[in-house]
């Protein structure tokens, strides 16, 4: 009885540990890694953005539900910010514009002309008759150089050049009401963003309006929550089938304890171990702790199927093949990926812990159990270890011959996913997702004023049509005044000036007394810092891709239907400014992820090389030791270049999910090659005959699962498992040569 | 300081109760007035140009105490305001004071001779002042 109640004593204390203070993660960066530098800097400020469309037919009814939603939107803990059309600027905003009109939009010399004053007096007069003139009062007339009538235009522009109807955005091909909201800046967490989606689409439909919604948060919740409903699924599936075949086999409670008890306590120990290591614990170290089901409920059934006599010999080899994968496994702390590295150490704890527990818990048991009769399917293989050689060279020049370019993504969204940004690609002009322009800058001058040498580039691609717009804070505001070439006018010659041009549209020439005092005061305004952009609602809206650095601020420049991105990335490489670079994000994407491949795959190289030599050291023996490693590499080769012909470049997941094969290798190698030195022929094959049924069933159940990664990792392992199988029962001399 | 700026037109009530400004000089432009924005028609080479204009809540007030002299039945928005009366030969001058309690924030004067409104004049926090002269009146 103590067998089962000290361990599950101390499987409560983990579970206990585990609900109070592990914290799942599942940030980007930490499976990109170092890699991701670039990608974060591509990556930055505006994934808290959303965009809701509702759709009807009838403009009133949609109108009525994005004022009713949006007014709903702001009260919401989880929004900072929403907007379901123009907003009536604040006039302590206008207040802070007008003083420092000449620091956001300083006057060029042809502004200060005696002409260019007169031509805009005349402008600001009759502006005072249009009903927008009630609405700005005397400041276009007090300020003659145009600066501040200037950025009254350029507040006036719409936010992606929509029109509205009754004060609400309207897409453009009129089928929709549109709503921007800017989520809370708070951790992203998938069940509260889940949630929001799903209270917004309620509210939609009381209105009788259907919704979309658009925004880096709300697909990622998506793709959280299909994977882990997915694997939620196929976990429960699996476990039920498992439980199915296991109970039959085993024909005892207290053996079907025993064999899942181990593997239950090494999951439980890896978890509390990665968050004392890492300080949380990856979604992706998690799912691949799931995988622990191939290899750790194997060291149970070993014990189970061998005899109480050969037990002791049992433990052994169980011990040696957990080391040995422990080993590969560990090697992954050398990509520096943080994510790959806490599945390392998941993945070597959970085995040596399933490993040492099997040999505690599970009862010495002589009872025969029920097996496929897996050694008559054991057939010849003339000269087996040249022909494996020969698989080996094979499959690595199939691998190594795919196509570079074809990476695949990690996550994949849902399908959905896609038809809805076609959807809003018609309804409204979207930034781009793939050219992105990042401009930084030691501090916000410095910022701004590489912005404003880039101005001119991007006002040219405009201008010939390979661009639609840009957006960023450097097109609202300007370096400053001591940046500009404008002359500083000294009082009485603006005095001058502007009596010249009050007398040239008929109007008192002593006004020209309080607009030079205004220009006075104008040039003299402190110059704009970091805290004005976080003073106003409007400025956050305008400065919302600026971020501040370690080293700085930065911005992501939004481009709006880039023609012809390599040309005006040529144009931007070419200007030279410090700074500014223009991305692909695609591209970026797509280096960094065959980086992270190509690194995972190296150092899982390493990690076979030192399993290996355990391997040698643990038997003993090495020649025994290079078959079984030839015959692992050969099957897991052979597994790779199949998928790789069936579905192009393996991707970062595949390649961990043959490291698994690896270690389920050596484990049915160590079994099935020791003849003479244990059991009978028949307990060796039962012992592999159970695992290898064990695996197959967990993994093809993952392969039937709606989600790629899942599907992946499932084909990945269940046909792993089957080649080898198959190369392990090849045997260099004919059947029933060894057996006794 | 100069010539005052002429415009001609007429105000009337829509029929979704918006104000409704008609300019025909010195250029042709509806102005709806709403509860919270302004939509300027003007008539241009393309066709219709209509622009929208939130209404600032500084000015909200403004605009709805003109919406209610014209509409003559809303009386109840212009009561709801601390207000003053004052009288003499040259005419009336009714004074709303639209800011926060007890703090002449925004001032609304209404300047009038018998039944006739001759201005709307308003006096902001920050010292500016916007006064629309009606036509005909001195």
């Amino acid at each position: 009885m103590i067998r089962f109640t000290v361990p599950a004593a101390i499987l409560c204390a983990l579970l206990t540990f585990i609900f109070v203070y592990v914290e799942p993660a599942s940030d980007a960066e930490a499976i990109l890694g170092p890699a991701a530098l670039d990608a974060s800097k591509i990556e930055s400020a505006n994934d808290r953005q959303l965009i809701i469309s509702l759709v009807s037919e009838k403009r009133e009814t949609r109108n009525k539900a994005a004022r009713a939603i949006a007014g709903w939107l702001a009260t919401h803990d989880l929004v900072s910010g929403v907007q379901s059309g123009p907003e009536a600027l604040s006039s302590s905003f206008m207040d802070w514009v007008w003083k420092r009109r000449f620091r956001l939009n300083p006057p060029v010399d042809d502004n200060l002309s005696v002409e260019s004053m007169s031509d805009r007096l005349a402008q600001a007069r009759r502006a005072l008759t249009q009903g927008s003139g009630m609405l700005i009062g005397d400041r276009l007339l007090r300020d003659p150089t145009g600066s501040f009538a200037g950025i009254v235009d350029r507040l006036g522009e719409t936010p992606s050049g929509l029109t509205q109807i009754d004060g609400v955005w309207q897409s453009r091909d009129d089928t929709a009401a549109i709503v921007f909201v800017t989520l809370d800046d708070r951790p992203f967490e998938t069940a509260e963003t889940t949630d929001l989606a799903q209270q917004i689409r309620a509210r939609a439909t009381e209105f009788d309006v259907e919704s979309y919604m658009l925004g880096p948060r709300i697909i990622a919740a998506e793709i959280s929550k299909q994977t882990s409903q997915a694997a939620s699924f196929a976990a429960l599936v699996a476990t039920v089938f498992l439980l199915v075949w296991l109970a039959w086999l085993l024909r005892s409670g207290r053996r079907l304890l025993s064999t899942f008890l181990p593997l239950i306590l090494g999951i439980a120990t890896a978890t509390v171990v990665v968050q004392l290591g890492f300080g949380s614990v990856h979604v992706v170290a998690l799912g691949f702790g799931g995988a622990l089901v191939g290899l750790a409920l194997d060291y149970p059934l070993h014990l189970l199927s061998h005899s109480a006599e050969n037990r002791r010999q049992t433990e052994r080899l169980v011990l040696i093949g957990a080391i040995t994968t422990a080993a590969g496994f560990l090697a992954l702390f050398g990509s520096g990926v943080p994510a790959l590295m806490q599945t390392g150490l998941f993945v070597s704890t959970g085995l040596a812990v399933a490993a040492i527990s099997s040999r505690l818990i599970v009862p010495r048991d002589d009872t025969v159990l029920r097996a496929p009769p897996m050694e008559r399917l054991a057939w010849h293989m003339p000269f087996k270890g040249w022909v494996e050689a020969g698989v080996l060279i094979a499959g690595i020049t199939v691998i190594a011959s795919a196509p570079a370019g074809s990476v695949k993504t990690l996550f994949e969204p849902p399908g959905h996913v896609d038809a809805v940004i076609a959807r809003f690609a018609e309804m409204l002009p979207l930034p781009s997702g793939q050219h992105v322009i990042t401009v930084e800058g030691e501090n916000l001058s410095a910022l701004l004023a590489r912005e404003a040498a880039l101005r001119p580039i991007l006002d040219a691609a405009v201008a010939e049509g390979s661009l639609g717009r840009y957006s960023m804070l450097g097109a609202f505001m300007s370096p400053g005044a001591d940046a500009t070439p404008a002359q500083r006018l000294s009082g009485p010659e603006f005095n001058r000036r502007a009596t010249e041009a009050l007398r040239e549209n008929g109007m008192v020439p002593g006004f020209a007394a309080t607009q030079t005092a205004d220009y006075l005061a104008a040039l003299a305004a402190p110059e704009i810092g970091p805290g004005d952009l976080a003073a106003f609602p409007e400025m956050k809206l305008i400065a919302a891709n600026v971020s501040q650095t370690e080293t700085g601020w930065r911005e992501r420049v939004q481009l709006f239907d880039p023609k012809e991105p390599r040309k005006l990335s040529i144009a931007v490489a070419s200007a030279k400014i410090a700074g500014v670079d223009m991305f692909d994000i695609r591209q970026k994407i797509e280096a960094a992820l065959i980086d992270l491949r190509n690194r995972v795959a190296k150092w899982l190289g390493f990690g076979a090389i030192a399993a290996f030599a355990i391997l040698a050291i643990g038997l003993g023996d090495w020649r025994r030791a290079v078959r079984i490693a030839l015959t692992t590499a050969a099957a897991t080769v052979f597994t790779a270049a199949t998928l790789t012909l069936a579905g192009g470049t393996l991707g970062v997941f595949q390649i961990v999910a043959l490291t698994l094969i690896v270690g389920i290798g050596i484990d049915y190698g160590l079994f099935l090659s020791g003849a003479g030195e244990q059991d009978t022929d028949h307990a060796r094959y039962r012992s592999v005959a159970l695992c290898a049924g064990s695996t197959l069933i967990a993994f093809s159940i993952m392969a039937l699962a709606s989600v790629r990664i899942l599907q992946e990792v499932g084909l990945t392992v269940s046909l792993g498992v089957i080649v080898m199988i198959c190369f392990n029962l090849a045997q260099p001399i004919r059947r029933g040569a060894d057996a006794q | 300081m100069a010539d005052p700026v002429v415009t001609s037109g007429w105000f009337e009530i829509g029929t979704d109760g918006d104000l409704v400004r008609h300019q025909r000089t010195p250029d042709s432009a509806v102005t709806r007035i709403g509860e919270k924005f302004i939509f300027v028609r003007r008539d241009s080479e393309d066709g219709d140009n209509t622009t929208i204009f939130p209404i600032p809540k500084e000015l909200a007030p403004l605009f709805s105490s003109l919406r209610s002299i014209v509409r003559h039945t809303d009386r109840k928005t212009l009561a709801a305001y601390p207000h003053e009366l004052q009288s003499d030969t040259t005419g009336w001058k009714l004074s709303l004071n639209t800011g926060s309690t007890g703090v002449p924030d925004n001032l609304i004067h209404l300047r009038g001779c018998g039944d006739v409104l001759q201005s709307v004049e308003l006096q902001m926090p920050n010292g500016e002042r916007r006064r629309i002269v009606f036509a005909g009146a001195s």
